[in-house]
């Protein structure tokens, strides 16, 4: 794979100090080869997208890059503003996280592509463009580069921005979290159109799985500093630094299933759909479900498939406009259905001390009256079963990680030992260990007794976690189950 | 309940960290600056309600003009009154009606715009189509003709500003607390049962209130100007009484002779508006934390 040909992108000790002066990348080196996908691997806050904007000269102001950074034999490292204008785009392109925010809403996407050749005054050839999209999968470009952005779907948005990033033919390709804003389908073969593009590929994702699959080579962060490069089968089979094997963990299989599912049904939708101004718009259609006590239930889909729909359904927040659904009496009991969301620090009261959010379903319709004292040591215990006992339960939400926050939720969806726990996306906002413990903690969960149904795009979390997994197909208006045994 | 696997035990936090609002703004540092001037200004506004160094009303034509000296440290007006005790004397009219009209729509816009968002329905229409109307004329066009229904004077100024400003607090307030309805925390409570009163005031009063008073805090500077616009204009404070507008109106006849004049109100307005923007800004801070990721 290395190549004696000179490497398209070598840093060798490059640090980055911002004006307050702390380092939030230390001493980093590694080489990417022609032709070559090296990974940066890491959690939140390990530094990898301080490296990419230093990589591009994007670096704020005021903070100072040391040791040496060559883009394709040249050194980069105290270059002014005007030498990467003129490089950006020639020797490095920029793919980044979120296709949505990077475009104008209101310009056409072609122009947005044209723009790689008109900002280095080059003439537009609109011919190429359409034949670079069309390689790289954009059905109708020729059509569709003159609609705007929100016309498009993220997937070929993203692909767009490839073809704008590779315009120039640049030997190196920085691709910053390139698939996070995508469904997990439309994941994969972005990256197969990102490595078709030809230029080598610094690919830069907490996300292990999608790292695995198609990188050449692997180097893991933590703390800012490179602790690790290895292959992707060297880095399986044999992790030497502890903070690779923490991002290992996420992989790792969760401890067997202890109680067998019962085949009694918990909440039954039979031909259950939502529409909505009288029919006109099909949020949900007709979907069956049926989810036993005590099983955990896996669903996923695209966008726009209903997912969200059928879980408002499920929650009791909307009622069906056509089909029925049927519920156990134990479900009608308030504070049997609890939820787990997405976005962890919104799920919690901000100004609220954690402690009164985990204890906040104990003051309930139909709980015994408690005391403060009795709330809080309640809310300890909970917040002991999910690994946080050494946090401050007076803490503020703002105070604690992401991967905190889902476990102080977890712990509120878990302090009334609900029959059944809603958890919509509840990983996506974090990164690999919290995944680990978050899946772990819903696995918990169920062990004790608690239905779940789990929405998530990551089908290696639903693999793990459900005991069957259910796909909303968004084209066939069909809800198709697809069982799997767990060992 | 015990763990059977482990999970990484986060290390206690090693510095308190400010978590009650007041202190979070304390901890700010254009928030303390805010906060010191707002109390240096309450206490002045306070002294002055009680005592002047000299009768802020009684005329003494020997003495008129007079620039700053150390007897008259802001000088003397047209008719020899001293304007420091003047300027003093004025403070608590121009402060507090500012935060009085500022408080009343508040109250007003939080209690109408949740009803309105929380109820929905006749109600909502109803309360919300008032608000439209009264949004149509413009605020100053309103409070003339208020002012005008009414006469002229300070009471009636208030409650003119008051008329002209609440519909727009409402709009707010109902957009949040709509807003707020669909926060994933107030959906967590609901399926658990929590009953609704405490819902509204555990999860969405408290974040409407919020949000409205840091709008309500950016819109003191404006009140300020507005009532001393109004006494500009005569419509406001009676002469003889101070107020910090009416006073940089008498100053405008002599400014070209007599430039101190205008140094006590228009630096006292100044420091009042700074004042608010600083604490304004600093809540929008402290309490606008939402940085979640993605």
């Amino acid at each position: 794979m290395t190549s004696l040909a000179k490497p398209a992108l070598s840093c060798s000790g490059l640090s980055v100090r911002y004006p307050n002066g702390s380092m939030p990348v230390r001493n980093v080196s590694f080489s990417v080869a022609a032709g070559e996908c090296f990974a940066l691997l890491g959690g939140s806050g390990t530094g990898k997208s301080t490296i990419a904007r230093a990589l591009l000269g994007l670096h704020g102001g005021g903070s100072r890059i040391g040791g040496s950074l060559q883009l394709d034999g040249v050194d980069m490292a105290q270059a002014s503003k005007a030498d990467w204008r003129r490089i950006r785009g020639h020797k490095i392109g920029f793919v980044a996280q979120n296709p949505w925010v990077s475009c104008d809403p209101l310009r056409p996407v072609g122009d947005h592509v044209a723009e790689a050749w008109r900002c280095h005054g080059l003439p537009v050839r609109w011919a190429e463009i359409v034949a670079r999209l069309d390689r790289l999968g954009v059905p109708e470009a020729a059509v569709r580069i003159h609609a705007p952005p929100h016309t498009w779907s993220g997937g070929m948005l993203q692909r767009a921005a490839i073809s704008a990033a590779t315009a120039l033919t640049p030997p190196i390709l920085v691709a910053d979290e390139p698939t996070s804003a995508l469904d997990a389908d439309r994941a994969q073969s972005v990256i197969q159109a990102l490595k078709s593009a030809g230029s080598a590929i610094l690919l830069i994702s907490h996300d292990i799985d999608l790292v695995l699959r198609n990188a050449d080579r692997i180097g893991v962060l933590d703390q800012g500093e490179l602790v690790e490069v290895a292959t992707p089968s060297d880095l399986r089979s044999r992790p030497r630094h502890p903070a690779t094997k923490r991002l290992l963990a996420a992989l790792a299989p969760l401890p067997p299933r202890r109680k067998a599912t019962s085949p009694s049904p918990l909440i039954r939708l039979e031909a259950a759909g939502v529409s909505y101004k009288r029919g006109r718009i099909q949020a949900l259609p007709a979907t069956n479900l049926s989810i036993g006590a005590g099983e955990i239930v896996g669903l996923q889909g695209p966008s726009g498939s209903g997912k969200s729909t059928l879980l408002r359904l499920v929650m009791g927040l909307e009622t069906p406009s056509t089909g029925t659904i049927w519920r156990d009496p134990i479900l009608q009991r308030p504070g049997a259905i609890l939820p787990v969301f997405q976005g962890p620090l919104a799920s919690l009261v901000p100004h609220w001390p954690i402690w009164r959010s985990i204890s906040e379903p104990l003051t309930a319709r139909g709980q015994p009256r408690l005391s403060k004292q009795q709330l809080k040591a309640r809310a300890a215990e909970a917040m002991q079963s999910v690994g946080l006992e050494l946090v401050d339960p007076h803490a503020r939400p703002a105070e604690l990680s992401l991967g905190q926050c889902q476990r102080v939720a977890i712990a509120r969806a878990t302090i009334t030992r609900p029959a059944l726990i809603v958890a919509d996306e509840p990983t996506s906002a974090l990164d690999s260990p919290s995944i680990q413990h978050v899946s772990t903690l819903l696995r918990q969960a169920a062990d004790h007794g608690a239905a779940l149904l789990v929405v998530s795009h990551d089908q290696g979390l639903l693999a793990r976690l459900a005991d069957r997994t259910v796909t909303l197909d968004a084209k066939n208006l069909q809800a198709t189950t697809s069982g799997h045994t767990q060992d | 309940m015990t763990t059977s696997f482990t999970l990484t035990r986060p290390a206690p936090l090693p510095r308190q960290v400010p978590r009650r609002l007041l202190a979070k703004l304390w901890h700010h540092r254009s928030g303390r600056l805010g906060l010191i001037l707002g109390l240096a200004l309450c206490l002045f506004a306070m002294v002055g309600a009680v005592w002047t160094p000299a009768d802020p009303n009684q005329p003494n034509y020997i003495n008129a003009l007079k620039p700053p000296q150390l007897a008259h440290p802001f000088g003397t007006d047209a008719t020899g009154r001293d304007m420091f005790s003047r300027s003093l004397d004025a403070a608590h009219r121009s402060l507090g009606a500012a935060t009085l009209v500022l408080a009343a729509v508040f109250v007003i816009g939080l209690l109408i715009g949740t009803t309105a968002g929380l109820l929905g329905g006749v109600v909502d229409t109803v309360l919300m189509r008032t608000a439209d109307i009264a949004m149509t004329l413009p605020g100053l066009v309103l409070a003339f003709a208020v002012l005008g229904i009414l006469g002229p004077g300070f009471l009636n100024l208030l409650l003119a500003l008051i008329i002209a400003d609440w519909a727009w607090y409402a709009r707010l307030a109902r957009s949040l607390s709509l807003n707020a309805r669909h926060q994933p925390h107030v959906i967590a409570a609901r399926l658990a049962g929590v009953p609704n009163w405490r819902i509204i005031c555990g999860h969405i009063l408290p974040d409407v209130a919020l949000q409205l008073g840091i709008v309500a805090s950016l819109a003191l500077g404006g009140m300020i100007g507005a009532i001393s616009g109004f006494s500009f204009l005569g419509l406001g404070v009676q002469p003889p009484h101070a107020e910090w507008g009416a006073m940089l109106s008498e100053a405008r006849l002599y400014f070209t002779v007599a430039l101190w004049l205008l140094i006590a109100p228009a630096g006292l307005i100044f420091l009042s508006v700074l004042s608010a923007n600083l604490i304004g800004n600093a809540l929008r801070d402290v309490a606008g934390a939402k940085d979640e990721q993605s």
